[in-house]
């Protein structure tokens, strides 16, 4: 074989981002085609979309830039990069053309098109890490950072869990009857109770404790009299950790397996503990024992052991995101109940909402805090001298915990959100009617929120009346476009650097301000454009999308280019965390290696690419 | 003008010696095939020539005393380095490896044994090479034992042969720059003063490739962006 001769061109080929993906024997034969090109400074390939001969190029050694037709810088690529992939299947109109030009001496490697495209066909299941669209290979690349065999339980569907199954009974039987049918004939804790084919009521083993047993009920009686009615369900396709959720929020240990009236099983915490290690459950019962602030902040520790797990196990950002949240929300309600230990019960009605990322569930090991306080409009200063109170301790206690103090001081324990209903409806009023570039950042963070704590009710007339504001005010959106679109992503990395837009560099990645909020912006204004009242930025996309306002590639390419960043945010955080140090946004770019430096520059270009869109379908008002 | 500069220019009298030596025919096949194309002419665009980079392997530096052990080679296409061109192939020649020289060129005699008959291998190369331009890194050793070959196999005289040396060219440019050409020009120390990677040397066709590179880039140095011809190449042989 000729190949193994090739050890200078196999060695460098197959360590780099697609070629270390596929087989050694294909990474032999792709050596064996290659064609050595060497380029002076300032020369230049220019592609056509007719050119008969194509490659894909890897830079061996020296540095190029890409610029696209008008001289604008589209990328600068350094050892080990590739590029090419767009003009494998260029598009007819030549849209997307540029030139490659080279400003230090190139030693490129050239892989033919034609080679690689018979490889692939002899070999489909690769063929998609060389995919000309940027969306299917991030897509690949996502891939092989989650294997399928490790994802965690939370991933898993709830179908697959499930596995016993409840007794059922009818809503005209007797107590004992029901029991009888639990106990001997089924086996089960649980009895789902119909009417006429319809769900209507549950019961337990251990409602049969306390409500009959205790309370003396007649065992003659229906067991319509006892029975928990419209109980809470699951679907057998909802994720475990919708499941893990519910059972959370409403201290429930079982949930019958449901799709319309049809039963399909039953979901008991036994089921998740006894088949995976469901240690997040147990961390949240864990917090709401907890006694005492030191216990709290004891358990910090744990809080980063489920993190490390969730990113280790390679589990959904999304999910892990939610997770956190789960987490967070554990606490935050815990420190509220402390709290009002500490100072006594709330002189009246109050909404403890969170906001930004929190609301949107979207947390991550070093999110920092984003809360306020929705007071009735009927307390006196007092009442809201309490709240100071109460708001500071829990603000500060979180702090203990790990939960970062906002920066920008967007806290419950700050008199500026710390308001009653009105007031917070007259905040929203001036917002959306009279946007300014003063009012846009609280606007940003306070378009999401969630109760988690007290009178859920103020918070959701206070969305009503945003999102009436925003359908009657149709130039905040743009005006929300506009902001959102001012930052762009980076260009990509080059030699351990960030390069900017304007082609200028810097040593740091902040993955936040330059990635991922920018999405998160997209996100609000492709929901709000559609009234979405999801705020998870994955279901605003998918919602634009089903109501038409973005394309199918679109809505695929960005919800690619956000996992793809969040993963890396949080296996950066990972990293930082198992070297003990403090982790932040800013991520150095000497941490990446081809395959992130690849993808991401697909990534960023994703982003711009939809903020131009963005520009175009709801800017400019 | 032209006309007069090229009647003495190296690349005629060559061609000149080729085809009296073609007509003179009684030439061994292989041989007779390998000169049966005019060379170039001196002005032809290096994009539209073909470049046959090659290296040998051998156990010493002096024909009479040395043997061929291994032969790699690869062409330069549209001033690329076409690694599907590649060739490479051992020689049968167990006996005059001796362990001193395994060491250096990483062969040992099991190879040797799976290779070709020297004589089948030369005659392939000689074919391979027809109407191609011959590129190699200090081609004393190589001309050498071609030289030595057809003497020896055929009563030959020296063939003309079109011959690049990337070692030549590469102290021609250093003299350019005031160098007294004493310097290290082994092809990695070479390599490494043009930027190009560290490539390990083991075998004849790895060093084809590594000078093949070094081509291009003596190449590049000399035209920059221009579109270069063979004289500008061929230059620092004969001043």
């Amino acid at each position: 074989m000729i190949e193994s001769l090739l050890p200078n061109i196999l060695e460098f080929i197959s360590h780099i981002d697609p070629f270390d993906k596929l087989p050694p024997e294909l990474q032999k034969q792709i050596s064996g085609v290659v064609s050595i090109n060497y380029l002076s400074r300032g020369e230049q390939i220019d592609f056509y979309p007719d050119d008969p001969k194509r490659y894909l190029y890897i830079i061996r050694t020296g540095v190029m830039e890409q610029r696209k037709p008008n001289g604008v810088l589209r990328g600068k690529l350094g050892p080990q990069d590739l590029f090419g992939f767009t003009f494998l299947n260029p598009k007819a109109d030549g849209e997307d053309r540029y030139s490659a030009i080279a400003i230090e001496s190139t030693l490129l490697y050239q892989v033919p098109h034609e080679d690689l495209e018979k490889l692939l066909e002899e070999h489909p299941e690769y063929s998609e890490h060389f995919a000309s669209q940027a969306e299917i290979r991030l897509q690949n690349a996502m891939n092989v950072v989650w294997s399928d065999n490790d994802k965690g339980i939370f991933v898993k569907k709830v179908s697959e869990v499930a596995t016993s199954f409840p007794a059922i009974v009818t809503s005209d039987m007797t107590i004992k009857e029901v029991a009888h049918e639990m106990r001997n004939v089924i086996r089960t804790s649980t009895a789902v109770v119909k009417n006429k084919g319809r769900i209507v009521g549950l019961i337990t083993d251990r409602d049969m404790t306390k409500r009959v047993i205790a309370d003396g009920v007649s065992t003659d009686q229906p067991i319509s009299e006892v029975m928990t009615k419209s109980p809470l369900t699951i679907s057998p396709n909802d994720l475990v950790l919708n499941a893990a959720a519910l059972m959370m929020q409403n201290n429930i240990r079982s949930l019958p397996v449901v799709s319309g009236h049809k039963v399909h099983g039953l979901l008991t915490t036994t089921h998740m503990v006894q088949k995976n290690r469901v240690q997040a459950l147990f961390l949240i019962d864990t917090i709401k024992y907890a006694n005492t602030v030191e216990e709290l902040v004891a358990l910090t520790q744990e809080r980063q052991a489920i993190f490390e797990a969730l990113v280790e196990g390679k589990v959904r950002p999304e999910i892990i995101g939610q997770v956190m949240a789960m987490i967070y929300d554990a606490y935050n309600r815990r420190l509220i109940h402390l709290a009002k230990q500490e100072f006594g019960e709330p002189p009246c009605k109050f909404s403890w909402i969170v906001a930004g990322s929190h609301a949107r569930n979207e947390i991550h090991i070093s999110s920092d805090q984003d809360s306020a306080l929705i007071i009735d409009d009927a307390a006196t200063d007092e009442d809201m001298a309490y709240f100071k109170l109460l708001a500071t301790f829990v603000c500060n206690a979180l702090g203990d915990c790990g939960f970062v103090l906002c920066p920008g001081n967007f806290m419950a324990s700050n008199p500026k959100w710390l308001q009653k209903f009105s007031t917070w409806k007259k905040y929203y009023t001036q917002w959306i009617t009279t946007p300014d570039s003063s009012t846009l950042l609280n606007t940003s963070v306070f378009l999401e929120t969630r109760n988690i704590c007290g009178e859920a009710s103020f918070n959701e007339k206070l969305h009503q009346h945003l999102h009436k504001l925003i359908s009657q005010n149709k130039r905040f959106l743009s005006t929300l476009v506009n902001d959102a679109v001012s930052v762009h992503p980076p260009l990509g990395i080059f030699n351990s650097l960030v390069l900017e837009k304007g082609g200028e560099n810097s040593n740091t990645l902040n993955i936040k301000k330059y990635a991922i909020t920018l999405v998160v912006d997209l996100a609000r204004i492709y929901g709000i454009s559609v009234g979405c009242t999801s705020t998870n930025t994955e279901e605003r996309f998918k919602f634009a999308y089903k109501k038409g306002m973005m394309s199918e590639d679109a809505f695929k390419n960005i919800t690619g280019a956000y996992r793809f960043i969040c993963q890396l945010r949080f296996t950066h955080q990972f990293e930082a965390m198992k070297r003990g140090e403090v982790s932040s946004n800013h991520i150095d770019p000497q941490s990446f290696g081809s395959f992130e430096r690849a993808h991401l520059k697909d990534a960023f270009r994703i982003i711009a690419n939809l903020q131009d869109a963005a520009k175009i379908k709801f800017g400019g008002a | 003008m032209k006309q007069l500069f090229n009647r003495f220019h190296p690349i005629t009298q060559l061609e000149k010696k080729r085809a009296s030596l073609v007509a003179e025919g009684n030439l061994p096949d292989a041989i007779a095939e390998l000169l049966s194309e005019p060379f170039p002419a001196p002005e032809s665009k290096l994009k539209d020539l073909e470049f046959f980079v090659f290296d040998l392997e051998t156990t010493g530096l002096d024909p009479k005393e040395g043997r061929i052990l291994s032969i790699g080679y690869l062409l330069i296409r549209d001033m690329l380095v076409d690694i599907s061109t590649s060739f490479h192939t051992y020689i049968q020649a167990e006996k005059y490896v001796k362990p001193e020289a395994a060491v250096i060129n990483h062969i040992v005699p099991e190879m040797l044994s799976e290779g070709k008959l020297f004589d089948e291998a030369m005659d392939e190369m000689f074919r391979a090479m027809k109407g191609k331009v011959l590129v190699a890194h200090g081609t004393v050793i190589e001309k050498s034992f071609i030289d030595a070959y057809v003497k020896l196999r055929y009563g030959l005289p020296p063939l003309p042969l079109l011959w690049l040396d990337t070692l030549v060219i590469e102290k021609s440019l250093l003299r350019n720059k005031n160098d007294s050409g004493t310097g290290d020009y082994q092809l990695a120390s070479v390599r490494e003063r043009h930027n190009l990677p560290p490539y390990l040397a083991h075998n004849a066709l790895a060093d084809s490739i590594a000078t093949g590179e070094l081509f291009l880039v003596l190449a590049k140095t000399i035209y920059g962006k221009k579109p270069g011809s063979l004289n500008g190449m061929y230059k620092p042989l004969y001043t």
